[in-house]
Parts: structure tokens; C-alpha cells; sequence
């Protein structure tokens, strides 16, 4: 009993906690009179940046997860006011003693309907069960199968179905979640998991409707409006691929009255000018926008947006070839000292994008609005890495790093491997002229394709590499568990048996302050160690028209909830 | 003729089986994997994508199964959009040969009066006129010109008429085709009218030329039978590939303009590693460019009877 107690008290906690940097938006500029926005009634038109792929338990890209999250509805959701899991296709649900297991009560008369609008049946508990299945089909080689491998024997199942050698016999049917009735869903987890909700929030654990995935067939599924049927407040009406997909308001959903949006048109564009002049012109609603546009729309009175992502951007270092210069910690720390990252802000990008304090960003603290707000505090209040280059200190090391690399600066060797792209090519620049003027290093830079840079960051192959992580779910384990030995996106060789101990602790550990402590430690060791070298969180600028008034969401977790916007009359 | 027509459909079969297996084996130098995303995949999901995609076959292997693949018309599922190549093809090349036919016979026709006329009235303000614009159209880049275009028409012309006349951006709309095809059309435009000067200088100043006017035939007469169905040779030539590549869309004014063609898969693909993709463009790029030079060849025979095919 009192360990039941505990579970719920530790969700509420956790509930109450993730009280987050939200606030569903309210446009700055309605009524100016500047952009009024699209002239279609009841419609907007939004930009979003990838949608290759719409098949639910296929995608991968965090703005076709927006547009998912219009159209089918998860077990929960996040609120677009508060950010927090908010009941979604599950009303309720409960939790075993241990915490192992759930059960989801499925909200009843919710329909699934096709791309004419017409009902095709009834949502249940089977549909969850069928999607997830889908998710850990190795045919279907989903990408993002990993999110249901929290589920009992998951991992275990996935691994005998794709063949690995050894692997024990598992059936789908021992992998635990199942429909105990049509309104009841089962779920027993592998382990202890604190943030479980937070799995099943995410869009690729979207129900799919079996009856159909199965008229229309698997190679079919999810390549066009008709081969799709929804569950969510709208439903797709056109895709044309890599240009637009037109979703519209669904009757028929839960919520339905609830919802003042007739359509939404997403655009996709190429071309950065090509969109601004489409706001202008009045042919879009909501763009994002670069650095010198926002200057623009700033100098005629017109106020952008900023959304938080939780992106946090960094330089990966390759620490396990001694043959390499940075792989020596106090090069990495003088480094790290030299640059003088909201100069590099102010050059590169021109925005409000900030200089990292932490390494997580965007995740929520327990009691605390963010988890780095902790973070800071237990350094004295101060930044874990600096805003302004520290030219002292920078020196210091650089001192002591060629001591114990026996060189001469002119003979340090350390190149930037960068992507191709004019913005990435001139950060590069900018940082390699912050090391020259401060420790008078003449670092390199090469540039590469973005398949080719992927390729040799994998194969360790690199000395600096920029690179970025948005988080998947509202805990710091999703930034922190990278550095792990054994992580698969730990692309540094980075290894510390102190730091592997805090995240196993941390994935047991019950009391939500003292879990939030490990992290903080990690945090510390990660910033003493610099297998990464943090340099700053990534804040997107946007701009929305007059037409939208009020009531949508731009999040950490939501690219884009735009479910309750609220249009000018 | 039909033998010609016959020994050149066996040049294009043969150009197009050594184009596709160059393609195929380049690719497959380029580096980088086009899973390696920027999150880790697990050894044993990469292992399930590649066999999803035939990837995991010796290379050899997957280079007969792509040839017999591609006899059978399936160019395979394209790696990013997890759907069919060819019907990705097939919808977005209907889109760009719109645009594109719209441009080329803006284009042909535009650029033929101009070039004809600036050279019957060489010296006069029509001739620097044509001339000026022809200037334009070899020297602004297109995606100049489409910004301009944009700006110029899309935006100030709307604030002042108070009307949109001009769309800036989207496709499905004949208004939205304005724009666009002007932008496309109009480095074309200016190769055809300076081709078309001249030549029909060249052509004004031959002796059936003198020949016809001492007959007494009307000025009309003389520049429509004799004098434009002479000139227009080298534009025909140059017709070939300049349809082929305007036909199957351009990377640039798609993306200004936000149309959904093919021409931004020849780079896309190429940058996110989409094999099929790749594949996919290159053979329909590469037959269309051969189907477009044959019946310029045919076209010859037509217009000049002294062309002859079989040789």
C-alpha cells in the first residue's frame, strides 16, 4: 500500500512539477492592422518544415509528429496551455503497486474516419494494440521502435522477429499490452519507469485501425489521404508531397466543439525569402522566420515569436584516440573558456538563442520551473559554461594541455568538421577565430556533406563536430543517458564509470529530488569532463499573422499544437 | 527512316543501360549511410531497414535485381518518402511539364518574333529593344529575377491595385502559373531570339532570298515560306535538350515559387542518400533527354527535305 501511495504521489509530483515554460501563445500584434493573414475563412496556412512521411508509426521528424497530433489522438497528450499530460484517447487510468503495470480506460464513441469525412468505425483499446504491434513489425523497420520497447518483453520480441542469432523464442502475444476488453488497455512494462506517460504521449504510439491498414495493405499504408483514417480533431483532405498537406476539421472528434478551426494548410517551403514574402503578401499565417527578417518585421513594429524546442547545440569531441589533440581535457576546457558564445550568437544567428548554462534544455524541474534552474543553482548561481569568453582561465588550461601534449600552440591540431550549409560553414569560422585570437591555435575546418559528416561522427572519425539534441520526453534523463558508455548516439568514445552509475541509479532511484540530484551530478561531471562542449540553446523566431489570435502552442514536445487557435472575427 | 528510327531507339537503350549502371555504382561511392540519422538506430533495426530496402544484398546482387526491376517500369520505394519513386515521378513531373510548357511556348513564341523582327529591322529600336531583353534573360539568374518578380509584381503591385493579380507562391491556380513560367521561360526566351537573329541575318542575305524578291513576291511571302523556315534550323536544335530540361522542372524556380515539381529531387535525393530516389530521377531524366534529342533529329527531316535521316 505504500508503495502504491508513493507511485501516485511521485506522478503527481511529477504532474504538478512539469509546470513548464508554457503558456499557449496570444499573438503580440492582434488587431495592428499590419498582417492580417490569409483571406480563406475559418483556415490558415502554416509553414512546416518536413513532412515526408505520414504513416504514424513510421515518422521520425518532430514537425510531422505536429501534424499527427492534429489527426490522431495518443492515450494521452500534452495541454497546449500548460505543456502537462493532459487524458487524450484514455480518460483515466490507473497504476499497479509497483508501478509495472497500467490500465488505460479507452474514452468511448470516440470514430475513425476516412478522407471524405465519413465514419468507419469506432476507436478501441485493439487499435493500440494493433499500431504497436506495427511499431515493433521488423518488416516495417520503424525507426522509432524503441519507444515500444518500455513494454514487457518488447525488446526481447523485436529482437527474435528480426533474426538476431541467439535470440530466445518470443511471441507478440507475450509482449506486454493487450486489449482486455474494447475499452480496456493493459500495459506491463520491462521496468520501473517514471516518465512511462510521457512514452505513451509520443506520436509514433498513434492507434491505427486494423480493418483498414489491411484493405488498403502495409505497402500502401499512410502514402496519401486515402490511405489513412483518423481519430484526432482534424483529418487529412490533400498531401502533396513535399509541398502541402490540407487537414481539416473533424466532427466527429470528442472535442469537436471545442474547436473553432475550420482547415489547416501546411506549406512547406525551400526557400527562406520565398515564405517571408508569402506572409507579407498575405498568403501564409505563420512562418519561421531567419535572424535579418526578424530584424525587419523588429523595425517596422511588428513583434516575432520565439519557440523553445528544448534544442540544445553542441560541439561532440572525440575523447578515446589519444592520437588526436582533443583528446586531451584541458585543450577541451581551454576551449570551451576561449569561446565567446553570445558573440557567436550575435554573428551566426542573430536571434534569441542563448548561451548554454546546462546541457539539458527545455525539460522541467521538480520543483522548479526548469531542471537547469536546478542546474545553476548548484553551481554557485552561475552558468556551467561561459557567455563571454574567459580568457584567464582559457589560458590557463591551455597551458597545462600542452604541457601534457609536449606541443607548441602553432603545432596543436584540431579541425572543425562541418556540414555544408552557409550557416553552419560560418559558425565554424567564428569559432575558429575565437581559438585563434585567444589561445592563437589555427584550427581547421572542413566541410562535408550532412550524410558523409553523420558517417564519420559515427565512426569517431572527427576532432570537433557541431552538433544538436531536441529532447523526446520532459526528463533529463532523455539528454543525459547520450553519454552513456553504451548510448548509441554517445559519438565521442566519451566513457566514465561514476557518470554510467548516476543514470542506472537515476532509472531506479523513486524520490523524485533525489533523482533530480543524480542528474545534477551528471550535469557537473559532464561539464568537468567535456566530452561535449555545450554552447548554446536554440530559440526558433516566428511570426504569425492577425488572423490567428489566440490558443496555440508552440512547445518543447509540440512543434506545433494549433488544435485551439483562436481566429480574428 | 524507319531503320534510322529503329538503329536510334537501340543507341537510346544501350546509353540508357550504361547511364543507370554508372548511376547505380557512383551512388553507391558516395559516402555516408542513408539511415545515420541524427539519433542512434540500434545495430539490430539498421539491419531491419537495410533488408526493407535490399540493401543488405552484395552489391552485385542488388545491381542485377535494380536492372530487372527497372525492365519490369518499377524504379522501387523511395528510402525518405517510404512510398513508390515512380508514382512520385509521375505526380511531380506532370507539374513541372505544365510550368514547363507553359515557359517553352511563351518562350518559342516570344523569342522567335523577337529575333525575326529585330533582324528584318536590324539598327531600328526594335532590334535593341529585343536585344535588351535577350540581354536580360542570359544574364539575371533566375532566382534573381523570380525574387524580383516576387517583390515587383507578388507584393507592390498588390498594395497598389489593392488586388492580387500575381500570386507569390503555391501552384494549382492559372494565376499562380504567371510568375513562375515568365521566370522559367525567360533565359530560354533569350537563347531562341538570338539564335533567331541570327541566323535569319545570315539567312536574309542568301541568294534565294534575292531570288525570291526579283520574283516579285510579297515581303510576307518571302519571310514566312523562304526566310523563317530556313532560320529556325539552329533553334530546333537547340530545342532538344532545352525542353528536356525545362520539362522536368528546375530546382530554383521550384522552390521560389513553392510548386511541387521533380526538379528538387535531382538534388534532394542526392543529399539525403535516397538510392531509389537517385535511381529513379536519373532514368527518367536521361530517357526523356533521349526521347527529346531524337525527335529533334526527326523534326529535321521534316522541316528541311535536304536532311537526309538515313546517312
Amino acid at each position: 500500500m505504500k508503495n502504491r501511495l508513493f507511485a501516485w504521489l511521485l506522478c503527481l509530483v511529477m504532474l504538478l512539477s512539469v509546470s513548464a515554460v508554457a503558456a499557449a501563445a496570444t499573438n503580440p500584434n492582434a488587431g495592428l492592422g499590419y498582417y492580417p493573414g490569409t483571406s480563406e475563412k475559418g483556415a490558415i496556412s502554416v509553414e512546416c518544415s518536413t513532412m515526408s512521411v505520414m504513416n504514424p508509426f513510421l515518422q521520425t521528424y518532430s514537425t510531422e509528429f505536429s501534424i499527427n497530433r492534429h489527426i490522431w489522438d495518443c492515450l494521452v497528450k500534452l495541454d497546449s496551455v500548460t505543456n502537462q499530460i493532459a487524458p487524450a484517447a484514455a480518460e483515466s487510468w490507473t497504476t499497479s503497486e509497483d508501478g509495472l503495470t497500467w490500465t488505460f480506460k479507452i474514452r468511448e464513441g470516440m470514430k475513425w474516419v476516412n478522407s471524405k469525412g465519413e465514419v468507419i468505425g469506432d476507436v478501441t483499446a485493439h487499435d493500440f494494440v494493433f499500431a504497436w504491434r506495427q511499431l515493433l513489425n521488423p518488416e516495417n523497420a520503424a525507426e522509432y521502435y524503441a519507444f515500444a520497447t518500455v513494454f514487457k518483453n518488447a525488446q526481447a520480441y523485436y529482437d527474435y522477429a528480426s533474426g538476431v542469432e541467439g535470440a530466445p523464442e518470443v511471441m507478440i502475444e507475450d509482449v506486454g499490452f493487450r486489449a482486455e476488453d474494447d475499452y480496456t488497455l493493459v500495459c506491463e512494462l520491462e521496468n520501473y519507469l517514471p516518465y512511462f506517460l510521457q512514452y505513451v504521449k509520443f506520436e509514433v504510439m498513434a492507434p491505427v485501425y486494423e480493418p483498414f491498414y489491411n484493405e488498403v495493405g502495409a505497402d500502401k499504408f499512410g502514402t496519401s489521404p486515402d490511405t489513412l483514417c483518423y481519430s484526432g480533431a482534424f483529418y487529412m483532405t490533400e498531401w502533396v508531397l513535399e509541398n502541402r498537406i490540407t487537414t481539416v476539421k473533424n466532427p466527429y472528434w470528442w472535442d469537436a466543439e471545442n474547436v473553432e478551426l475550420e482547415k489547416i494548410n501546411w506549406v512547406k517551403y525551400t526557400d527562406t525569402n520565398a515564405k517571408y514574402n508569402a506572409f507579407l503578401g498575405g498568403e501564409m499565417d505563420l512562418i519561421d522566420i531567419t535572424g535579418d527578417q526578424r530584424a525587419m518585421f523588429e523595425a517596422e513594429g511588428y513583434a516575432p515569436s520565439s519557440y523553445q524546442g528544448g534544442y540544445s547545440f553542441y560541439l561532440y569531441c572525440v575523447v578515446d584516440d589519444p592520437s588526436r589533440d582533443i583528446s586531451n581535457k584541458n585543450l577541451r576546457k581551454a576551449i570551451s573558456y576561449a569561446f565567446d558564445r553570445q558573440q557567436i550568437i550575435d554573428t551566426v544567428f542573430k536571434n534569441d538563442n542563448k548561451p548554454s548554462p546546462s546541457f539539458a534544455f527545455g525539460i522541467a524541474g521538480v520543483n522548479t520551473e526548469t531542471f537547469s534552474e536546478v542546474v545553476v543553482a548548484a553551481n554557485g548561481g552561475e552558468p556551467l559554461y561561459p557567455v563571454n569568453s574567459n580568457e584567464e582561465l582559457a589560458k590557463e588550461y591551455f597551458a597545462k594541455a600542452l604541457e601534457e601534449l609536449g606541443k607548441t600552440a602553432e603545432e596543436i591540431d584540431i579541425t572543425f568538421m562541418t556540414s555544408e550549409s552557409t550557416q553552419n560553414e560560418l559558425y565554424s569560422q567564428v569559432m575558429q577565430e575565437q581559438l585563434r585570437r585567444v589561445l592563437g591555435i589555427e584550427a581547421k575546418i572542413e566541410v562535408l556533406t550532412i550524410t558523409e559528416s553523420r558517417a564519420r561522427r559515427n565512426a569517431h572519425d572527427y576532432d570537433l563536430f557541431a552538433g544538436g539534441w531536441g529532447p523526446d520526453y520532459n526528463d533529463p534523463m532523455t539528454d543525459l543517458d547520450l553519454w552513456q558508455t553504451d548510448n548509441g548516439n554517445n559519438h565521442t568514445g566519451y566513457s566514465n564509470a561514476e557518470y554510467d552509475a548516476l543514470i542506472e541509479q537515476a532509472r531506479v532511484e523513486l524520490d523524485p529530488v533525489a533523482r533530480e540530484q543524480l542528474f545534477v551530478e551528471c550535469e557537473k561531471i559532464i561539464a568537468e569532463d567535456l566530452p561535449v562542449i555545450p554552447m548554446y540553446w536554440r530559440y526558433e523566431d516566428f511570426v504569425v499573422s492577425e488572423k490567428m489570435v489566440d490558443g496555440y502552442a508552440r512547445l518543447p514536445f509540440q512543434a506545433y499544437n494549433l488544435i485551439y487557435t483562436k481566429l480574428a472575427d | 527512316m524507319l531503320r534510322y528510327v529503329i538503329k536510334r531507339l537501340v543507341y537510346a537503350i544501350l546509353t540508357l543501360f550504361v547511364l543507370i549502371t554508372l548511376v547505380f555504382f557512383m551512388m553507391r561511392m558516395l559516402p555516408g549511410d542513408p539511415f545515420i540519422g541524427d539519433k542512434a538506430i540500434s545495430p539490430t533495426a539498421m539491419a531491419n531497414m537495410n533488408a526493407k530496402y535490399g540493401l543488405d544484398k552484395p552489391v552485385i546482387v542488388q545491381y542485377l535485381m535494380y536492372m530487372g526491376n527497372c525492365l519490369r517500369g518499377d524504379l522501387g520505394v523511395s528510402i525518405t518518402y517510404n512510398r513508390d519513386v515512380m508514382g512520385i515521378i509521375s505526380e511531380s513531373f506532370l507539374v513541372s511539364a505544365d510550368l514547363g510548357i507553359r515557359a517553352i511556348i511563351f518562350a518559342v513564341i516570344v523569342g522567335i518574333l523577337l529575333g525575326a523582327v529585330a533582324a528584318i529591322k536590324r539598327g531600328s529600336a526594335w532590334d535593341s529593344f529585343s536585344m535588351f531583353v535577350a540581354m536580360i534573360g542570359v544574364s539575371v539568374p533566375s532566382f534573381i529575377l523570380g525574387a524580383l518578380l516576387q517583390y515587383a509584381l507578388g507584393l507592390q503591385l498588390r498594395k497598389v491595385l489593392g488586388i492580387n493579380l500575381f500570386p507569390i507562391q503555391g501552384w494549382g491556380t492559372f494565376k499562380q502559373t504567371l510568375l513562375p513560367a515568365f521566370a522559367l521561360g525567360l533565359s530560354s526566351l533569350a537563347t531562341v531570339s538570338r539564335l533567331m537573329r541570327t541566323s535569319m541575318l545570315d539567312v536574309l542575305n542568301q541568294d534565294y532570298i534575292k531570288t525570291a524578291k526579283s520574283k516579285g513576291l510579297s515581303q510576307g511571302k518571302i519571310l514566312w515560306r523562304h526566310a523563317l523556315r530556313n532560320a529556325i534550323m539552329p533553334v530546333v536544335t537547340v530545342m532538344g535538350p532545352t525542353v528536356a530540361s525545362v520539362l522536368t522542372g528546375t530546382f530554383v524556380i521550384e522552390s521560389i515559387f513553392n510548386i511541387p515539381g521533380l526538379g528538387k529531387y535531382f538534388v534532394t535525393s542526392i543529399k539525403d542518400l535516397d538510392y531509389t530516389m537517385i535511381g529513379g530521377t536519373v532514368v527518367f531524366y536521361g530517357g526523356l533527354l533521349i526521347l527529346c534529342t531524337l525527335v529533334v533529329d526527326l523534326l529535321y527531316g521534316f522541316i528541311d527535305p535536304r536532311v537526309k535521316l538515313e546517312e
